[in-house]
């Protein structure tokens, strides 16, 4: 098993992103209010994905995780509001 | 690109990943202040933290419902003649096999080569083909009315014929299934409050549709989502599992609820005309808003048309341009002559 650190933050303002949802295959895990999220995955190749409210998701393909890591997505930001219809 | 066609291959790469997220029911397409917006249907108000609220600059709305397939749990809330035994059997009423509970007729259909007639209805009205479950065979004799409201091997107007099966590992794309009639006087090409078919047509978002069912009798709405993903949960053998169904629509009533438990199988067709669009196959229960899959694929899948005359839809269209046309014309010179007469009279 392999320890992964994410910090998610906001592209402009580097503000830490609360809420921010992580998906690594399978696995999923979400950020605390200091935008840092962490999970324990086994070795492999992982397609990452980061979603979070007001922000363009964002996808990292194919990358291969063998040892400890620290990863820094920083989001921008959507130009329009998510609404219910 | 255009931004329709930007927003369906948007939609394509990230659908997986949106369906992936903790509580999301589906994917599709609306459309709100005349732009093409992905849409996402959740089950509640909390994942909508998860959501992203563009994607590569295409907008994301939801809406919250959970999507169920309308099944075996018939509220017996049918008006007594969508319940009752009629001959011959219109779209409309309540139907079963002798293993299943019941749903509804959604109307005779013809074999594209033989022109051959049969019943249709949902797979899960008629047969229930889930994953490694099959309720009834082929061959299994189909009643009406339904066996929910009393209906027995008594009641028989035909056999089980085919069934388009319902797999956990792929996304399907219908939930149909065919009977072929004893007699094929037994079936009616009328459907309860919308009349013969005429031709099918295409669901698109801002469509107004009615819909004619068992359970919840003729509702109208109004088709808000098209080319939508949905995860379907469907008990089997005490265990939850997940079906995918794609290139779903979903629609909203306009008043009330569109459809509930026994309305599975109900032909969604379009107001003002009798062309049918889709089948309406799950649903929302608290919302009442309803899950259809397009008519052409169950055109594609079973080889058979909703209408007993062959001719192509666009044929009959011609003909209104051309009716149109004559009209026209027809105006025109009587115009003419007017502004002739009009013209003489001045010219005195």
């Amino acid at each position: 098993m392999v320890k992964v650190r994410f910090i998610v933050r906001d592209i402009n303002t580097k503000a830490p992103i609360k809420d921010a949802l992580i998906q690594l295959n399978g696995f999923k895990v979400t950020t605390d209010e200091k935008g840092v999220a962490e999970i324990e995955i086994p070795e492999g190749t992982y397609t990452i994905v980061v979603t979070a409210k007001g922000y363009e998701p964002y996808k990292i393909e194919s990358i291969s995780i063998t040892e400890p890591i620290t990863i820094t997505v920083d989001l921008a930001p959507s130009y329009v509001f998510l609404i219910r219809f | 690109m255009s931004k329709y066609a930007k927003a369906y291959s948007v939609l394509e790469r990230w659908k997986k990943h949106l369906l992936n997220i903790p509580g999301v029911k589906a994917v599709g397409i609306t459309h709100i202040n005349c732009n093409p917006t992905i849409a996402v249907i959740v089950e509640s108000e909390d994942v909508v933290k998860y959501l992203p609220s563009s994607i590569e600059g295409v907008p994301v709305a939801y809406r919250v419902s959970k999507f169920r397939l309308f099944l075996e749990r018939l509220l017996y809330t049918s008006p007594a003649f969508r319940s009752a035994r009629v001959r011959p059997v219109p779209g409309g009423v309540g139907i079963s096999s002798t293993k299943t509970l019941g749903g509804t007729f959604t109307c005779t259909v013809y074999d594209l080569k033989t022109s051959e007639k049969y019943g249709l209805s949902c797979n899960h009205v008629l047969a229930f083909w889930f994953g490694p479950v099959k309720k009834a065979e082929i061959g299994e004799p189909v009643i009406q009315p339904p066996k929910a409201y009393g209906g027995t091997e008594e009641d028989r107007i035909g056999s089980l014929f085919k069934v388009v099966p319902i797999e956990e590992d792929k996304e399907n794309i219908v939930d149909a299934a065919l009977f072929k009639p004893d007699d094929p006087a037994i079936l009616d090409d009328y459907i309860l409050d919308i009349g013969e078919l005429e031709g099918w047509s295409h669901p698109l978002v801002g469509m107004e549709v009615r819909k004619s069912g068992l359970s919840t009798g003729t509702t109208h709405g109004i088709v808000t989502v098209t080319n939508a993903t949905v995860k379907v949960v469907v008990e089997i053998e005490g265990k939850e599992r997940v079906f995918t169904f794609t290139d779903v629509c979903l629609a909203s009533a306009t008043k009330g609820r569109m459809g509930y438990y026994g309305d599975s199988g109900s032909p969604v067709c379009e107001i003002g005309r009798a062309y049918i669009v889709g089948i309406l196959f799950a649903g929302d229960e608290e919302t009442g808003d309803i899950a259809f899959f397009p008519i052409k694929n169950v055109i594609k899948e079973l080889n058979v048309s909703p209408v007993k005359e062959r001719t192509p839809v666009y044929a009959k269209e011609e003909k209104t341009k051309f009716l149109a046309t004559i009209g026209a014309v027809g105006s025109g010179i009587a115009l003419t002559g007017l502004f002739t007469f009009v013209a003489e009279k001045k010219g005195k």
